[in-house]
């Protein structure tokens, strides 16, 4: 497709600032070197195994504002066009808090026949130094501050394309690393998807949560050797004992199982888009749907059951405290680091 | 037109069908903790009626995209057996699917009886679609869910059957014969959702 509309602003986050500070910035004319660092952004961004997520419409009249703008921004001429860059420049900062660096906003719209493609990035600010040689008082060094970083973690984007039709441009692609780390709160991490773009993904919570479950036990049942099945009962326990509940089923596979079982995880799932399609954990649905029950003991002890033993080598005892008791004969035994 | 649309459509009914059925298969899973479904069905359009409709002159505007823009292409109904039973089908849905146009279909006019539905228009969620399904250009987003009561079923089809087989516009007894089996049907739907609350209200 042919990059043909570039804008550019500086954003400062507003959503709780005292002071109000304009977006500033507007439509740029882009050379060879621009379209060309543009085109290794998209390339590096590799959407098509990104998350997918979908716009969150006004179930009677078929609006969003976020969407709208990117259609305007799109299909719109150059009036149209700038209003809407304008206003999801303004909305960004609306959208951004103080945990937030002040970032780069820069609307992409690419065109090919009646089909468009529009691509939202937010590059953040940054610092770099940069060495001088060559001075008549020898090498020195430059602090540039007002930078805003092309490979940074915490640069976001999102591409949506489709024809003008009301039938597209309601889902699009994700990258948000900052969404699938480990150590971020999920307020923080649902900045871009929901408060900037106001979409949900296209994998529903308890959907993500019972596709995974259903991923482990058929994986579970293909194999019977018992490393394998441990590992896949620990990586079951670990998730669900995770403090990040944002994740991929692709995240799972990397994070909690070893590279020899993971293809066998993976080849249990319908499809690549729903491999890196992004959920929020739900423990009651997957615990459901995995039909384990896990207790942790005062002693630190975990005990956990398929729901078939309970009450049968399993026993529960509920009294003043709830006590419990499994008796069995040891099949295998296993020295296992616990997964993160 | 009719013709290279319709075989284009009709290269693409595997996929569809593929659709189709993991949809069906999603659907009663998701809803099988609920209560009073009668049945859950989906089915994809045939190519005769995909042709028909996405050129029927009466389309304002005209379908530009057709393959893409009719939105029950794959299609599912969920028969419940109480008024009270739609809402519940209509959240649990909402837990696995993007709805992006919901519309309950009624006569225009209170005094009037005919069709009544609720129609969800929902965005095609990935584990449904099958393993090639992103790799053609052309296929549609949505597809759409039907939620009703038998008995706003039991008036529906038959008309619908009735209506297609016209050849004319139906006389004016036959607009007030269908009026009053929708009529029926409607107070058939009210007076099972009276008598449900009233049984549940002894317990």
């Amino acid at each position: 497709m042919e990059l043909f509309r570039l804008h550019a602003y500086s954003v400062v986050p507003q959503r709780t600032a005292e002071e109000q500070i304009p977006v500033v910035g507007g439509a740029i004319r882009v050379n060879a070197d621009l379209r060309s660092i543009m085109e290794s952004n998209l390339q590096a961004a590799d959407f098509p195994r990104q998350p997918t997520v979908d716009f969150n419409v006004d179930e009677t009249t078929r609006t969003n504002e976020v969407r709208d703008l990117v259609m305007a921004f799109a299909f719109g001429d150059g009036s149209p066009a700038r209003a809407a860059a304008l206003r999801l420049a303004e909305r960004l900062a609306g959208a951004m808090d103080l945990r937030s660096s002040a970032c780069l906003f820069v609307p992409v719209a690419y065109r090919a026949g009646t089909k468009r493609r529009v691509v939202l990035w937010i590059f953040p600010r940054d610092e770099a130094f940069q060495l001088h040689t060559g001075g008549p008082e020898g090498p020195t060094i430059e602090l540039l501050k007002d930078i805003f970083s092309q490979t940074s973690r915490h640069r976001k984007s999102a591409l949506f394309e489709g024809r003008e039709l009301r039938t597209d441009f309601l889902q699009g692609w994700v990258l948000d690393l900052q969404a699938k780390s480990v150590n971020v709160n999920l307020d923080v991490a649902s900045f871009w998807i929901t408060r900037f773009l106001d979409c949900v993904p296209s994998m529903h919570d308890e959907v993500g949560s019972r596709l995974l479950a259903k991923a482990v036990r058929k994986a579970f049942e293909r194999t019977d050797v018992p490393e394998q099945r441990q590992q896949l009962h620990a990586a079951a326990m670990a998730v669900r004992h995770s403090p990040n509940r944002r994740i991929t089923l692709s995240t799972f596979a990397n994070r909690y199982l070893d590279p020899d079982i993971r293809p066998m995880f993976l080849s249990g799932l319908p499809n690549d888009e729903t491999r890196h399609a992004l959920f929020t954990f739900d423990r009651q649905t997957f615990d459901s749907v995995l039909q384990f029950r896990v207790f942790e003991l005062e002693s630190g002890v975990f005990v956990s059951s398929p729901l078939d033993q309970i009450g049968e080598s399993v026993k529960v005892h509920t009294g003043a405290t709830t006590e419990l008791t499994c008796q069995g004969i040891v099949r295998n035994e296993f020295l296992r680091a616990r997964h993160g | 037109m009719a013709e290279p649309l319709e075989a284009a459509y009709k290269a693409r009914l595997p996929l569809l069908e593929g659709l189709c059925s993991r949809l069906e298969t999603e659907v009663h899973e998701l809803l099988g903790g609920l209560h009073h479904i009668d049945r859950i069905c989906f089915r994809v359009k045939s190519p005769k009626s995909f042709t028909e409709k996405a050129l029927d002159p009466e389309n304002q505007p005209p379908y530009s995209a057709p393959l893409r823009e009719v939105e029950d292409q794959v299609a599912g109904r969920v028969i419940v057996f109480f008024l009270s039973d739609m809402k519940p089908i209509v959240d649990q849905v909402r837990t696995a699917f993007t709805v992006v146009e919901r519309t309950k279909r009624r006569p225009a006019r209170d005094e009037e009886f005919g069709y009544e539905s609720e129609h969800l228009i929902c965005i095609i969620p990935p584990h449904v679609k099958p393993a090639t399904w992103n790799t053609h250009d052309e296929m549609p987003a949505t597809i759409e869910i039907q939620v009703r009561t038998i008995f706003m079923h039991a008036y529906a089809e038959p008309q619908h059957d009735l209506g297609y087989k016209a050849s004319r516009e139906l006389s004016r007894q036959a607009k007030r014969e269908l009026a009053w089996i929708a009529a029926s049907s409607w107070g058939a739907d009210q007076a099972f959702d009276r008598l449900l609350h009233s049984l549940e209200s002894e317990d």
